[in-house]
């Protein structure tokens, strides 16, 4: 009951007009901030339509229920070399209700609404110049998770080294200390 | 530690382990289906031996010098929520 009275239709599309809104306005920072990264090539354009593009809002309506999707971008942060960076996309959805807590690994947080995180690491191609964008765990874009804890100190004043290079790390399958070539092309 | 593009060369001791191939080394991408390559010699475990110090290229990336040795090869890979536990796959190659 209620989740019936927190998503009345008159609740909902006010939720839904201020949110759509930002979100229009959001696309376009995006689009600026990746062009920081590096060009977007052929691959790059259809990765991108379809992790940040694909969709800013679903509605559906049951017998017992009327409920919205949407998708908004979370939060990001580039190293200082400029050459990559995080972007956390929450979805949020009116429906299902999973409780409390959350799950680190699935990107999962609990609420009234569900909320799913989806985080991404988008890289520059040291030779082509073009930026790549590759999913990576939840937990380096979820602020309850251990690992942006861990590196808490350093976001807040706005150095994010650490936590992208752990990112970057993750990706073959290292630890952050670990990740050090020496060459790269 | 040497990366070209989503390949991640990680030095190691020396290794035993048996030999599969010894015509040549190749590191496929499953996209575009473009190819790392270097001479030397394949092992089990996702071990190579170069045997002599050699160039690594690549269609669209520099070539990289890899030093006579014993490496472990490493591929970019992507969180898939879809299952427990990451899935191995080339982004780019």
């Amino acid at each position: 009951m209620k989740i019936k009275k927190n998503f009345s239709s008159a609740r909902v599309n006010a939720v839904l007009t201020s949110r759509m809104k930002k979100n229009r306005d959001v696309r376009i920072d995006i689009e600026k901030v990746l062009d920081i990264i590096g060009k977007a090539g052929e691959q790059a354009i259809a990765d991108e339509k379809r992790y940040f593009f694909s969709y800013t809002k679903k509605q559906y309506t049951s017998s017992k229920h009327k409920g919205v999707d949407w998708r908004e971008f979370s939060w990001g942060c580039i190293n200082t070399k400029k050459d990559a960076m995080i972007v956390c996309y929450a979805d949020v959805g009116s429906f299902l209700n999973i409780g409390r807590g959350y799950d680190e690994y699935m990107g999962w947080a609990g609420g009234i609404h569900h909320l799913r995180f989806e985080v991404y690491l988008v890289v520059k191609d040291s030779t082509s110049g073009e930026r790549h964008t590759i999913r990576i765990p939840p937990r380096f874009g979820m602020y309850q998770s251990a690992t942006v804890r861990r590196y808490k100190e350093d976001i807040e004043k706005g150095d994010c080294d650490c936590l992208v290079k752990e990112a970057v790390a993750w990706t073959f399958g290292l630890k952050g200390w670990q990740y050090h070539p020496h060459i790269q092309a | 530690m040497i990366r070209q593009g989503d390949v991640l060369l990680i030095p190691t001791q020396v290794s035993q382990k048996p030999v599969l191939n010894r015509t040549g080394i190749e590191i496929k991408g499953e996209r575009t289906g473009h190819s790392h390559r270097l001479e030397g010699e394949v092992q089990e475990g996702n071990v190579i031996h170069v045997l002599k110090d050699t160039e690594m290229t690549h269609e669209e990336h520099n070539a990289v010098n890899v030093a006579e040795g014993f490496y472990e090869v490493r591929l970019q890979r992507e969180f898939s929520p879809t299952s427990r536990g990451p899935i191995s796959r080339a982004k780019y190659d």
